[in-house]
């Protein structure tokens, strides 16, 4: 077959629309396909695959639903990359996929590249906040990985409370301010692109 | 697949569990099914991923204050301080006053008992106390084992008295002679 005739005529005005909503939610897109695949290079990989999926789609979505539309497109696509990584074996744990995203090296690229130092200030801040037991274990569940039953058994406590505290501690988070902006898609650029 | 089934106002927790691996084969499946037709769980899961990503950039920060478990028991804590005020009770016995202690138990007695032996026969020795010197002073000492005429005649009298008040003894047995 050739490719070229399986490439489907492209109305402008769709494409413009995708490339502003890849520009505008990119972000939040990269969370999403980090959070799917827990992998940052596969989630760099799936972005990618993503734009090119969209803007290869036959579909064409309403501006009203765009941003939903492609995460539809990023979670198939990630989906099935996750099967592939299932298959070679290849997945590794969320935890020291971040940690390895600290390195400077690796600082353009990835999930931990959007989370900017006025945030990550922030998101001390708001942590600073929580209650020493919410706080202690938000820490040992994010940052150091460990896992809610070695929470519990290090703190002696039982896994219901040390659930119940990691679930406060999340909402606690979410309704402050701080939190709330960092989910914003690209809070220091404009929402639109005027081409 | 399993019942897995979201509830709006569980979303967010759903997302972190799923994020970071909780959930099992099963339910995560379900969940991503979910997730092709709610957007809005997809941004809960995009929002878990960011707000983890801040935490862990956050891990230089000395922001954990470490939890010491609760104290479950009073009873291992009352021990111990028995245990302790014991240890500081006898330890005093010793340091209050080292002078009321006497050197010869301190080097060869460890017994109460043994203490007392000595010194009764201290005691016992107490009058001879000059000639004991004079003896342990002198190196050509030599102790006399000859046994004084004096408790001979004793040891004889008091075996004759026994006689008399046993009158089969005194036809059987003879005489202690020495």
């Amino acid at each position: 077959m050739c490719p070229g005739a399986c490439v489907l005529p492209h109305d402008a005005e769709k494409d413009r629309l995708i490339e502003q909503a890849c520009v505008d939610h990119e972000r939040g897109l990269r969370a999403f396909l980090f959070g799917v695949l827990r992998d940052e290079n596969l989630a760099d990989d799936a972005y990618q695959r993503t734009l090119l999926k969209a803007l290869n789609s036959p579909s064409a979505p309403r501006p009203e639903t765009v941003k939903g539309w492609l995460f539809q497109v990023g979670l198939n696509v990630a989906r099935d990359m996750k099967r592939d990584a299932a298959r070679e074996k290849k997945s590794q744990p969320l935890i020291r996929d971040l940690q390895a995203a600290r390195q400077p090296d690796r600082k353009d690229s990835g999930l931990t590249s959007l989370v900017v130092e006025e945030e990550r200030q922030l998101v001390k801040q708001a942590l600073s906040q929580l209650n020493d037991n919410y706080r202690e274990v938000v820490i040992r569940r994010i940052q150091h990985g460990e896992t809610f039953a070695e929470i519990a058994e290090q703190l002696d406590r039982p896994l219901g409370t040390i659930l119940t505290w990691m679930r406060r501690a999340l909402n606690e988070l979410r309704n402050m301010q701080i939190i709330q902006d960092l989910s914003n898609d690209y809070p220091t650029r404009p929402a639109t692109r005027n081409d | 697949m399993t019942d897995f089934k979201v509830q709006p106002d569980d979303a967010r927790w759903q997302a972190f569990l799923y994020v970071h691996g909780e959930l099992s084969a099963d339910d995560a499946d379900a969940f991503e099914q979910q997730m092709l037709h709610d957007t809005e769980l997809c941004e809960k899961v995009a929002e878990a991923s960011l707000l983890s990503s801040a935490v862990v950039e956050c891990r230089d920060e000395p922001a954990i204050v470490h939890i010491r478990p609760p104290v479950r028991s009073t009873g291992l804590r009352s021990l111990a301080v028995i245990v302790t005020g014991c240890c500081c009770a006898a330890l005093m016995m010793f340091v209050v006053d080292p002078s009321d202690t006497d050197p010869a138990v301190d080097a060869g007695t460890t017994d109460g008992t043994e203490a007392s032996v000595l010194l009764a026969a201290w005691i016992d020795n107490a009058d001879n106390d000059d000639e004991l010197y004079d003896q342990e002073t002198d190196s050509s000492f030599e102790p006399d084992l000859e046994i004084p005429e004096w408790m001979l005649a004793g040891i004889v009298e008091s075996d004759s008295n026994r006689g008399h008040s046993d009158g089969r003894q005194q036809d059987n047995d003879s005489p202690h002679v020495l």
